[in-house]
């Protein structure tokens, strides 16, 4: 620390405050608004440093005088000395600075970094120190953050433009963060605190401060030149102003009696420091009370005595709390206080004088050799002896042996006589002070004078006692922080009377206590004192202690050693600044740290002041009362103060006092209390959790509100959902006909199974629940469920509907199909919920049917094969019987009789029937094969192409027919059109046959819709068939006709189903005897071949 | 070559006999040949006898009439000889296996004597008549 800064460079600071405004770029219009402000006899100097680009002449004073007439406004030139009230203004292209309260401008170089404001307060910081009060005002750039610091540093003060009202926010904005600033204020603000600030100047504890360093350095030259002077005590009380002056003040213990009462009205200080009892304690005492014993029974005669001669003179002992007894030299005398008659007391301890007695009477015996003084004188004052220590004392007196003494020591001798017991006196005689015992030997009618040279002890007692006096007299009035502690012990030893008003303890209680008690680290203490047993001194010395209460209180603190009540002792001055403290820390801390935290809440936070005024809130604060942004919340309320319904819970409305403001103001907190909100403009409503708690300063009292809310109507919304859907999800488990469990994989163990699941594996839900998941599948199951879950650990999503085999608790296998719902964290399956079915039965039914299906499947095949073989094989002899039984006729038909010929005939007829048949079931087996080719088959077309060959068939025979084709257009579906084409010349070869005996015979050929498919149908008026043959109908070789009736051998229609079934479509047929039949089919556009099988 | 003469390979005499009789029927005085197996059949066209159209019946036990066909298209001396395929067999499988061995067409062993002869007819006309006139002309 610099011990020289309390003392600048010219020696003397600025006798007034200096104001230095530092401001650029829109930082005029606030400066206007500060000087519209300031008093116009405003007790300081006002500069104006307006960071201006050099090439600009400024108008400035010129404006400045014009709208502030009544303002002394200067340009600031070199060397021109500062004078309060002025309003001083830069030149825009020199550097100002301050020295010895002038003004030092000088032109500013063309180049380098240009801050004129840091440069000015630099050295304002220097020339005004703790009278420096600056102000940064908007601007753009960082000008005057580093001033600003070092103003802080020399103990002046900085006040900045709250940045948001500035409209250039870079110059507060660094200054703020430099941290070196006391307030963030508004303009208008910032004037009024000026103001305030030039008024405690006036007044700052630092001039006492200053006072008492020059006092500490009188004390420290007073105790090396000793001073023997004692201010009398026994001069007349003039008036009582006086009296108390000297009563407080005197060295002598006085009491203050009332005579009428006999009582003690008052005592001094000296008295209670004497015999330690407090003036409480000597007030309740009766006149007396702490005399010795001996003396207590004279007390009636001394009061007497002063009654009647208003005065009263002796010596006696009094009885201090210890039990020490004090010897004292007694006077009393009468005062009238007011109305009552009173009897000062005034006792001096004489406990020297007394042992300085007692060590003459023991050396009297040797009076030529006693180095003390020693003189016999007669009653009436004749010097009858004196040893050559004594003759000083002769000199002084101008006697010799024989002579008289002067008049007053005549006088003395009179009086000890009179009091009729010896006395003492203190005798001043070439700068030498004699204590002087004066014994009168009455029966020998001499009176013997035994001096004691206590010179050096009484000098150097009034001396301390003097300057400790003083010390104390002013050290009381200060309003400083003073106390004197041991050097060696660190026992306070005194504080004054501010000390102990400010710490909150009482003189006694602090007194005797340790001196690092009072800080808050005494760690802080330890280090403080490196420095000052490094130095010798300490000052200015910042450290933070505490009070009684526990709070703190920040000291800038100043310490030098002295000589204390005889002992080296340390003595600390310091000056409250915890303000200043609290300026910069809290204020910081509290301004920037509650914007920002509060900003970046997603709470809603505010806090108002005790009136219930909004002084602060947050962005989220609107938005929780569902608005889009401050403005409009702050708008909405102005115009509308009511615009909020306010609900319990259960829905009640909550009255005003209820609400949360005035509960916090009346002290209340609380955490998460539920209100239900609802917006009387927009019908919103919303559950706000409100905390809130009071604002209370450092006395206690409530000072303002804070309230934390947060919109919990989702929350609440999603709790009742999250609810009901666990609600239903234990139903559902519950009830499910499904077992259901849930697998925890870090464990491998079941962590929920229902009841469904126990009953099919035959586990109580215990059992379950102790054994692993994995050992109730078979050894397949663990397998391929392993590789699932690592298959889905490394991303590749497992399939979620497994089947598997499942062990029973009786040991059987069940089928189970699991429909598998993974759970996952952090990208890896740690869980299942699994909701399984038993299929046992399901799979026993498929695995029969496949069986069953294989099975056919190679029988159809083998029937197949033996279908074509028998065909196939048939046809050869058939072949060779059918060309040698025509050969037979066409060769030897003359041999033969006509019944011969008709046996032949009956061969060649039944050789053509038969190969029909095989061709025909040669056919039916290729259409198990044959492979399905579909393209657009326009079945009009074809019936109409039928339709003519079996009339021109017709007309080349010799049958008397009629028959109606009616056949829709557009009937085109899509098919293999080869295999169609045989589906429709089977159906019409069938309607054309079994019309055969109708006169007027009609067939037709149509389609309709049906659910969305086309339904396609032959329909003839013949001899129709009965329904319930209508299976046997599309049967291979299953007629319903006789060949006589209608030839044929009755696989047209198996055909027609085998071709139709192979489209994935489906044929059937609807008739009545005797009035015709319908034959239905539908052919689907696309099929699953899968559904066709096989064969069969 | 001989123009007129027919090879008819059968291993069923009494189809040899059918077909014999439809040729005749139809186209009096043709050289007919016959072997009724495959083996012999190879063997005669072998010895240099090339006849002016064969006949061969697909399904013969031993060597199969397709791998006739293959035998008969192999050799410079029969590869262009018109080979007809006969066969009972509709399937179409089985008649594609014929065309890519290498035969010239094929005729259904029908049981109608009566139609058989007309397919006949058309058969021996065109590769016995046209084919020749063809073959000369270009």
């Amino acid at each position: 620390m610099n011990a020289a800064r309390t003392v600048n460079q010219s020696g003397k600071k600025t006798p007034f405050p200096v104001i230095g405004i530092g401001a650029s770029a829109g930082g005029l219009i606030p400066f206007e608004k500060v000087l519209e402000t300031l008093p116009a006899d405003f007790d300081a100097a006002v500069v104006f440093i307006q960071y201006l680009l050099a090439d600009r002449k400024s108008l400035l004073p010129e404006i400045l005088r014009n709208k502030f007439p009544s303002r002394d406004i200067v340009r600031i030139t070199n060397g021109m000395t500062i004078e309060k009230g002025k309003v001083y203004v830069n030149q825009p292209d020199h550097d100002i600075t301050m020295e010895s309260g002038h003004f030092r401008a000088r032109r500013r170089r063309k180049t380098g970094v240009h801050l004129p404001i840091d440069t000015f307060f630099t050295s304002l910081a220097e020339a005004a120190l703790e009278n420096a009060i600056v102000v940064i005002l908007s601007g753009a750039g960082a000008d005057g953050s580093r001033g600003v610091r070092e103003v802080q540093c020399k103990g002046g003060a900085v006040l900045v433009q709250d940045p948001d009202t500035a409209e250039f926010a870079g110059m507060p904005g660094s200054a703020i963060e430099a941290g070196a600033i006391d307030e963030v204020l508004t303009p208008e603000n910032i004037a009024r605190r000026l103001v305030a600030l030039v008024e405690t100047i006036s007044k700052r504890p630092g001039e006492h401060y200053r006072e008492l360093q020059v006092t500490i350095e009188d004390l420290k030259s007073a105790n090396k030149k000793l001073l023997a002077v004692n201010a009398q005590l026994q001069s007349k009380i003039a008036d009582q102003e006086k009296f108390k002056a000297i009563f407080e003040n005197s060295n002598d213990g006085i009491t203050l009696v009332d005579l009428a009462t006999g009582r003690y009205i008052d005592c001094n200080k000296k008295l209670q420091a004497m015999i330690g009892y407090r003036r409480e304690e000597i007030c309740a005492m009766k006149v007396g009370g702490f005399w010795s014993t001996p003396h207590k029974g004279k007390i009636v005669s001394r009061m007497e005595k002063v009654m009647a001669d208003g005065v009263s003179r002796g010596e006696m002992d009094i009885v201090a709390r210890d039990g020490t007894l004090i010897a004292v030299d007694y006077s009393a005398f009468k005062v009238t206080i007011g109305a009552s008659q009173c009897m000062v007391n005034v006792m001096r301890d004489i406990t020297m004088h007394k042992m300085a007695q007692e060590e003459i009477q023991s050396l009297s015996k040797f009076p030529s050799e006693n180095p003390n003084p020693i003189v016999r004188l007669s009653r009436d004052g004749v010097v009858l002896y004196a040893n050559e220590a004594g003759e000083p004392l002769l000199k002084m007196w101008n006697a010799s042996k024989g002579s008289f003494v002067p008049e007053e020591v005549r006088a003395m001798i009179d009086e000890t006589v009179a009091a009729g017991s010896s006395g003492n006196v203190d005798i001043e005689c070439d700068d030498r002070i004699f204590s002087v015992h004066v014994v009168p030997v009455l029966e020998s009618g001499y009176v013997n004078l035994y001096g004691r040279d206590i010179t050096k002890r009484k000098k150097a007692e009034e001396a301390l006692r003097e300057s400790e006096e003083r010390f104390r007299t002013i050290a009381e009035a200060l309003p400083v922080l003073i106390c004197i502690s041991g050097a060696a012990d660190s026992i306070i030893l005194y504080a004054n009377t501010f000390f102990c008003r400010t710490y909150g303890y009482r003189r006694e209680n602090i007194i005797g206590g340790k001196a690092e008690d009072v800080y808050a680290d005494p760690a802080d203490r330890e280090k403080m004192m490196k420095v000052f047993t490094a130095h010798g001194y300490i000052d200015d010395y910042q450290v933070k202690t505490k009070k009684s209460d526990g709070t703190s209180l920040w000291l800038l603190n100043s310490l030098r050693p002295i000589v204390f009540e005889g002992k080296p002792a340390l003595i600390s001055a310091s000056i409250d600044i915890t303000w200043r403290r609290q300026a910069g820390e809290a204020l910081r801390e509290s301004q920037t740290m509650l914007k920002a935290a509060l900003a970046s809440m997603t709470d809603a936070v505010f806090i108002s002041d005790t009136e219930g005024r909004f002084v602060n809130f947050n962005d989220a604060f609107a938005t929780f009362y569902k608005f889009r942004n401050k403005d409009e919340y702050v708008k909405a309320f102005a115009e509308f103060p009511n615009i909020l319904d306010v609900f319990f819970p259960d829905g009640t409305p909550v009255p005003v006092d209820k609400w949360i403001v005035p509960r916090a103001l009346r002290g209340e907190t609380d955490t998460n209390t539920e209100y239900r909100l609802r917006r009387k403009d927009t019908g919103e409503t919303w559950v706000g959790s409100y905390s809130f708690a009071p604002l209370r300063d450092m006395n206690g009292t409530i000072t303002g509100a804070v309230v934390v809310a947060r919109d919990i109507t989702e929350r609440q919304l999603t709790q009742e959902a999250l609810r009901e859907s666990e609600e239903r999800y234990r139903t559902l488990v519950k009830y499910a006909p499904a077992g259901i469990y849930t697998i925890d994989f870090t464990t491998g163990r079941y962590t929920e199974v229902n009841d469904v699941m126990c009953r099919i594996l035959g586990y109580t839900r215990e059992e379950l629940l102790a054994i692993p998941a994995m050992d109730l599948l078979d050894d397949k199951g663990k397998a391929d469920f392993a590789s699932r879950i690592r298959r889905g650990q490394s991303g590749d999503p497992p399939e979620e509907a497994i089947e598997y085999r499942v062990r029973t608790k009786e040991g059987r296998f069940i089928w189970a199909f699991l429909n598998v719902t993974f759970r996952w964290s952090d990208g890896k399956i740690v869980g299942a919920t699994v909701v399984g079915h038993d299929i046992t039965e399901r799979k026993q039914a498929e695995e029969a049917l496949n069986e069953a299906y294989a099975a056919l499947h190679a029988r159809n095949a083998e029937l197949d094969s033996f279908n074509y073989s028998v065909s196939h094989d048939l046809r050869g002899p058939l072949r060779t019987i059918g060309a040698f039984s025509r050969m037979l006729g066409d060769e030897y038909g003359a041999k033969l009789d006509d019944e011969g010929k008709g046996y032949l005939d009956q061969v060649l007829k039944s050789t053509d029937r038969m190969a029909t048949i095989i061709d025909d079931l040669l056919k039916l087996s290729r259409l198990t094969k044959a492979e399905i080719k579909r393209t657009e088959v326009d079945l009009s077309g074809i019936a109409k192409a039928l339709a003519q060959d079996l009339l021109k068939g017709y007309q080349k025979g010799n049958f008397q027919r009629e028959v109606e084709f009616v056949i829709d257009d557009n009937i085109v579906i899509y098919a293999d059109s080869g295999l169609m084409r045989i589906v429709m010349d089977n159906l019409f070869s069938n309607a054309w046959k079994f019309t055969s005996k109708r006169s007027q015979a009609k067939i037709e050929f149509s389609s309709k819709r049906k659910g969305g498919k086309t339904i396609c149908f032959v329909r003839d008026n013949g001899e129709g068939f009965n329904m319930a043959h209508s299976k046997k109908l599309f049967t291979p070789f299953q007629r319903l006709h006789s060949e006589s009736e209608f030839p044929g051998i009755g696989i047209g229609l198996a055909i027609t189903r085998r071709i139709i079934e192979r489209h994935g479509g489906k044929v059937w047929a609807e008739s009545e005897p005797g009035s015709g039949a319908t034959i239905y089919f539908e052919v689907p556009a696309e099929i699953d071949i899968r559904q066709i099988g096989g064969g069969g | 070559m001989n123009h007129n003469s027919i090879l008819i390979v059968d291993d069923n005499p009494a189809d040899i006999f059918i077909t014999e009789k439809a040729i005749t029927k139809v186209r009096p005085g043709s050289v007919i040949e016959q072997a009724d197996d495959g083996a012999k059949a190879i063997d005669l066209l072998r010895t240099g006898n090339v006849p002016g159209l064969i006949l061969l019946d697909m399904k013969m036990p031993g060597v199969s009439g397709i791998e006739v066909l293959q035998e008969i298209r192999k050799h410079e001396e029969t590869r262009y000889v018109p080979v007809v395929m006969l066969t009972s067999s509709t399937l179409g499988s089985d008649i594609q296996a014929a065309y890519d061995a290498g035969a010239n067409s094929f005729l259904y062993k029908i049981h109608d004597l009566g139609t058989f002869t007309e397919e006949m007819k058309s058969v021996l006309h065109y590769w016995l008549d046209l084919n020749i006139s063809l073959a000369e002309a270009s």
